[in-house]
């Protein structure tokens, strides 16, 4: 298949499964931000699960098909267009030479997956083809996708496969935690201001980490102790010597320095993909 | 002469899929060694499930697959290796020496340095080539590198307001820690030199240059030697052995 992107969208990128293994050179694992969304999406064409993925963020881009094939969307909030036309959800679409694609965004979309069929011919870095931003650096330029960039993969007529794997649930806005190392550095009043109630993404939030509007006082006796930098996670939940609780994200830092109160279920991950600037959200301890 | 090691361990859940070990062995530089230690033998002896293992300082972070493994399997396979670790399991890492500029304009904090540290920009360089530094950890961004031993005579505090931009390369310190910025990303630590190559590159293997438990000296050059070390090959610019 080949597609033309006649725009880019917001930030349109290559994902797939990451690059775990890195993390001691610093190196996050990546990777798509949505995993079951990936995978649904690359099941619906009838490539390997963890094949590479078109991630859109916010706004969509526009794609003209130059060799024919099949795409699929996952994405809550997106919708895909073909030549014009909505498409319905959660089906494999076929496509032919000359036709247009679009991935339009409602109002409530932040990130949506677009499966290509066949076999990617893409830059691999670390074992994925994963784009990678620190700072302004692009560590793996050829996961960035510009107008004019066109995107071929090598056909294999695979068929999907008949499969037990379900369409990814609707995006929940109840985040499951757990205690997190120093989840006893937050007394009581400390715990309410963080958990159970709702709490606003605010800018700048991306896919190194969501900033959150809250406010939260760590245990007197823990407010001026300087942590030795050790180890987090993809949705450890850090909070600043201000108080702002970050949820860190896929291509968040290795280690850190600020006290880490929560750890977000890895099953919680994929909701957070879909959280944008404004959205809210509520941090729900899990019971033990 | 004994070769185990006396250190206290911690092992605690931290989520569904990882475990965070905190080791006390009296010091930093002794905590570090087992931390090191454990982290190789976790990797040689290839625990089913582990996923990746992140060691920064007195703890190891390990991330395992829930479906492969589960939080007391593993509690009980690192006491087991913490059990049988000895001092020939620390990693002897590299032995560096690496010339670098102290000069403006890339000490971007000489003149509030020198106040701050009532010393003049000469004794404060001095001072810190003076010193053996340990990379304690590679991590927060790809390749940031984090230096131990600082002398206390350098003692400083981090800035109020970070920069927006300090350059790739750069030489930093803050508290008692030194670092090497690996891109041009934003900091808030004092920039008091720079190196004539980048720590980090995507095309080297392994595309982070230093690795946590070398050691490196720093060698000042002037900025007309450092403009031409720049423009050669990394390999013949620094030294390199392993250590002892």
């Amino acid at each position: 298949m080949k597609l033309q992107f006649v725009t880019s969208g917001l930030r349109t990128t290559t994902q797939d499964l990451g690059r775990p293994g890195h993390t001691h050179m610093g190196v996050p694992s990546g990777g798509a931000l949505d995993r079951s969304a990936m995978r649904y999406a690359n099941h619906l064409v009838g490539n390997a699960l963890g094949a590479p993925v078109l991630e859109v963020t916010l706004s969509g881009p526009h794609l003209r098909c130059l060799e024919g094939g099949r795409v699929a969307l996952i994405g809550s909030g997106f919708d895909l267009l073909l030549n014009g036309e909505p498409q319905r959800a959660l089906l494999p679409i076929s496509v032919n030479p000359g036709d247009e694609l679009v991935i339009k965004s409602s109002e409530n979309g932040c990130r949506a997956y677009l499966s290509v069929s066949g076999e990617w011919r893409a830059e691999r870095w670390l074992g994925s083809a994963s784009a990678l931003r620190i700072g302004s650096h692009e560590l793996v330029p050829g996961a960035i996708w510009i107008r004019g960039d066109i995107l071929e993969t090598r056909d294999r007529s695979v068929e999907p496969w008949p499969s037990t794997l379900l369409p990814p649930q609707p995006p929940s806005d109840i985040i499951r935690v757990s205690p997190g190392p120093e989840y006893e550095w937050l007394d009581e009043h400390g715990r309410a201001q963080l958990l159970s109630k709702r709490i606003r993404v605010i800018d700048p939030s991306n896919r190194v980490g969501l900033r959150t509007n809250t406010q939260v006082q760590l245990r007197e006796d823990k407010r001026r102790v300087e942590m030795v930098s050790s180890g987090v996670q993809p949705g450890t939940v850090q909070l600043t010597h201000g108080g702002q609780a970050i949820i860190l994200m896929r291509d968040g830092q290795t280690i850190g320095g600020y006290p880490r109160v929560l750890q977000c279920a890895s099953q919680s991950l994929d909701q957070l993909a879909h959280l944008k600037v404004g959205d809210e959200l509520i941090l729900s301890l899990i019971d033990s | 002469m004994t070769l185990s090691l006396a250190f206290k361990m911690a092992i605690r859940p931290f989520g569904d899929s990882a475990l965070l070990v905190d080791i006390d062995a009296g010091n930093t530089d002794a905590s570090s060694d087992i931390v090191m230690a454990l982290n190789a033998q976790l990797s040689q002896q290839c625990i089913r499930g582990i996923t990746q293992t992140t060691p920064s300082y007195n703890s190891l972070l390990v991330s395992f697959e829930p479906e492969r493994t589960q939080h007391p399997v593993l509690q009980t396979e690192i006491h087991a290796i913490a059990d049988t670790i000895n001092v020939q399991d620390i990693p002897k890492g590299n032995q560096w020496s690496i010339p670098a500029c102290f000069d403006a304009p890339y000490a971007l904090d000489c003149a509030a340095l020198e106040t701050e540290l009532s010393q003049d920009w000469q004794s404060i360089v001095d001072c810190f080539c003076a010193a053996e530094y340990r990379v304690h950890a590679v991590g927060f961004l790809p390749g940031f590198t984090y230096l131990g031993n600082l002398p206390d005579a350098l003692y400083c505090n981090r800035l109020r307001d970070p920069r927006a931009t300090v350059p790739a390369s750069s030489i930093a310190i803050a508290g008692t820690q030194a670092g090497i910025y690996p891109f041009d990303s934003p900091g808030g630590w004092r920039i008091i030199g720079r190196l004539p190559f980048t720590v980090f590159q995507t095309q080297a293997d392994p595309p982070a240059l230093f690795q946590a438990n070398d050691r490196i000296r720093f060698e000042a050059v002037n900025p007309e030697v450092f403009e031409a070390l720049e423009q050669r090959p990394i390999a013949s610019v620094i030294k390199q052995a392993t250590r002892r």
